[in-house]
């Protein structure tokens, strides 16, 4: 690494970005600007975080919009080489060589991330193995692992040569409660003095993990800010009751036998204090509602 | 190394005791030292009292259990002199696993075996057509995100794809040339004429490579394999392997290689057709 990347800047600006599919905007003028740490990105399925994630990783070029990552425009060849540089990508679906063992497989993302000189590589696979707690695994062939130990697998490739700008979509997909519990553990210590972008439908990764969040829905933002924000759109919005209210947004039994309402007040009711996941879930209605014109019942 | 049955040799341990030996050696001799006091006390006088330390040699142990296995085209590749690096990305080359090229091996062999049943007079056309199939079907699994696992991972790395595709492209077709010179000699006729394939295949290879910079690899392959039936069948094989044939192949391969040049951003980002990733 040259002595101008080690001091480049941490920041990733989206300015009014769109990408389209078949001339539908999969993202329509997206702009938002990440700084040190993680950033989750919430939004139901088809929202478009996917296809932001690959554009911001550098993978999809957008059909209108600028973006700058690290201080470099990946419009331009040269410039997407030195974000490449310091990128580390953990796609949605990320497929292994099942063949090849874990070392083999974090050595060979290892060899694309131009990291040539083989001792130094292969110190850098064993740290982001023994990082991702994998050390004693190294030697089991992919095929043999489990599905959590896979994604520790990717994840490791991912941070192989310790890029500053991590792209995370949906790393905790298929994860039992132990292994995303782990999962956030080692996230939680990648966010320091780097740039990440963790995008999930999990509300409570998002609340555990993330000083900030972006909600993306039908490919446009419609929440920039920090997780207790987003929890504070359902201040006074959120009820307990013996009986599910009919007019609620939302509304569930939960474990204690009393029903969490989400929006109008059933008779009885208590006020309780609002989750990340209740703000996102009462955020997507009124966003629904946006779209189709009608009127908020709240 | 001598070992197991015999004492392992003095280059052996000391080897050993410096903490270099390799893999297979350490398995050999740790058994063998516990065994045998006198090769101990041989291991001992090969070593620096100050720095003797039991504990590096199963550090070594565990670093060389790291070490990814080769595979036989990797290994002639390092013998070759190519990079380690360089030679490891054809690791994960589909094309180049022992199903693949023994399918085609066996293509060849019968198109072979069809052509000296056949008129031993004339041209070999089944084998002089099906030959330069064989790496074009190559390049189609060697790289992109239907045979790539980790595609989109390799896509975003620094190393640009076209490299990636170019060396394991170089390496099956240089495989498939191994493969298909040795079963000329099965044919009628052999000689520089069986060789007729060898010209063509390259320039295949070339133009499926450039246009996999526009669409997927399997589609560029499949149809760059579509065009040359066509011209097989419209043109006389006379005429297609003829001198004049061989150079307009030669042409079309130069052609090929120079259209890569403003083509090679495509290999660098997802490409976008009907909503589908490609």
């Amino acid at each position: 690494m040259s002595p101008d990347e080690s001091v480049s800047p941490r920041e990733v600006t989206v300015h009014e970005v769109t990408v389209r599919y078949r001339g539908v905007p999969a993202l329509d003028s997206v702009s938002f600007t990440l700084g040190s740490g993680v950033t989750g990105l919430l939004g139901p399925n088809g929202a478009g975080k996917t296809t932001l994630l690959r554009t911001l990783a550098t993978a999809l070029a957008p059909d209108a919009g600028r973006i700058e990552v690290l201080g470099r425009d990946p419009a331009d060849p040269a410039q997407r080489t030195g974000i490449r540089r310091r990128l580390g990508f953990l796609p949605q679906d990320p497929g292994l060589h099942p063949h090849f063992t874990a070392f083999e497989f974090v050595d060979y993302v290892a060899i694309l991330k131009e990291i040539t000189d083989r001792r130094r590589r292969h110190d850098e696979v064993r740290r982001v193995l023994e990082a991702v707690g994998l050390g004693a695994e190294r030697g089991k062939r992919v095929k043999a692992l489990s599905g959590g130990m896979r994604q520790r697998v990717a994840l490791a490739a991912a941070l192989a040569g310790d890029p500053a700008f991590l792209v995370l979509d949906e790393p905790t997909v298929g994860l039992d409660p132990e292994q995303r519990m782990r999962f956030r553990e080692l996230v939680a210590g990648l966010g320091e003095g780097r740039t990440v972008l963790l995008s999930t439908h999990q509300t409570e990764d998002v609340a555990a993990l993330c000083h900030r969040v972006v909600v993306l829905d039908h490919g446009a933002v419609t929440f920039d800010g920090e997780p207790h924000a987003l929890a504070g759109i359902a201040r006074g919005r959120v009820w307990h009751s013996a009986e599910r209210s009919p007019g609620a947004v939302a509304g569930w039994r939960t474990g204690l036998g009393v029903h969490r309402n989400i929006g109008t007040a059933p008779p009885g009711a208590e006020c309780v204090e609002p989750t990340v996941e209740d703000g996102y879930l009462l955020l997507l209605d009124l966003a629904g509602r946006g779209r189709t014109g009608t009127e908020a019942r709240a | 190394m001598t070992v197991p049955g015999g004492h392992p040799t003095d280059e052996t341990l000391r080897a050993y005791a410096a903490g270099h030996a390799r893999a297979e050696e350490l398995w050999a001799i740790e058994p063998h030292l516990t065994a045998c006091p006198a090769c101990l006390s041989r291991a001992g006088t090969h070593t620096d009292p100050d720095v003797w330390d039991p504990g590096r040699a199963w550090q070594a142990l565990d670093v060389a259990m790291d070490e990814p296995r080769q595979g036989l085209p990797e290994r002639l590749l390092r013998r070759a002199g190519v990079p380690e690096h360089a030679s490891r990305l054809v690791a994960a080359t589909p094309a180049l696993r022992l199903a693949w090229l023994a399918a085609a091996a066996l293509t060849l062999l019968f198109a072979a075996l069809a052509a000296r049943l056949g008129d031993p007079a004339g041209d070999p056309v089944l084998f002089l057509a099906l030959a330069p199939m064989l790496p074009l079907l190559g390049v189609a699994f060697s790289f992109g995100p239907r045979w790539e696992p980790a595609y989109e991972m390799a896509l975003v790395a620094p190393v640009s794809g076209l490299r990636v595709l170019l060396v394991r492209t170089a390496v099956v077709l240089g495989t498939c040339v191994a493969l298909t010179v040795p079963v000329t000699l099965a044919l009628p006729r052999p000689g520089l004429h069986a060789l007729g394939w060898l010209v063509p295949a390259c320039a295949l290879t070339a133009l499926a490579l450039t246009l996999t910079a526009r669409v997927a690899p399997a589609l560029a392959a499949g149809g760059v394999a579509a065009a040359w039936c066509a011209v097989l069948l419209t043109v006389s094989s006379g005429t297609v392997f003829s001198a004049a044939g061989q150079t307009c192949m030669l042409g079309l391969l130069l052609v090929a290689c120079l259209a890569l040049v403003p083509l090679r951003g495509g290999f660098d980002v997802l490409h976008r057709r009907n909503g589908d990733l490609l």
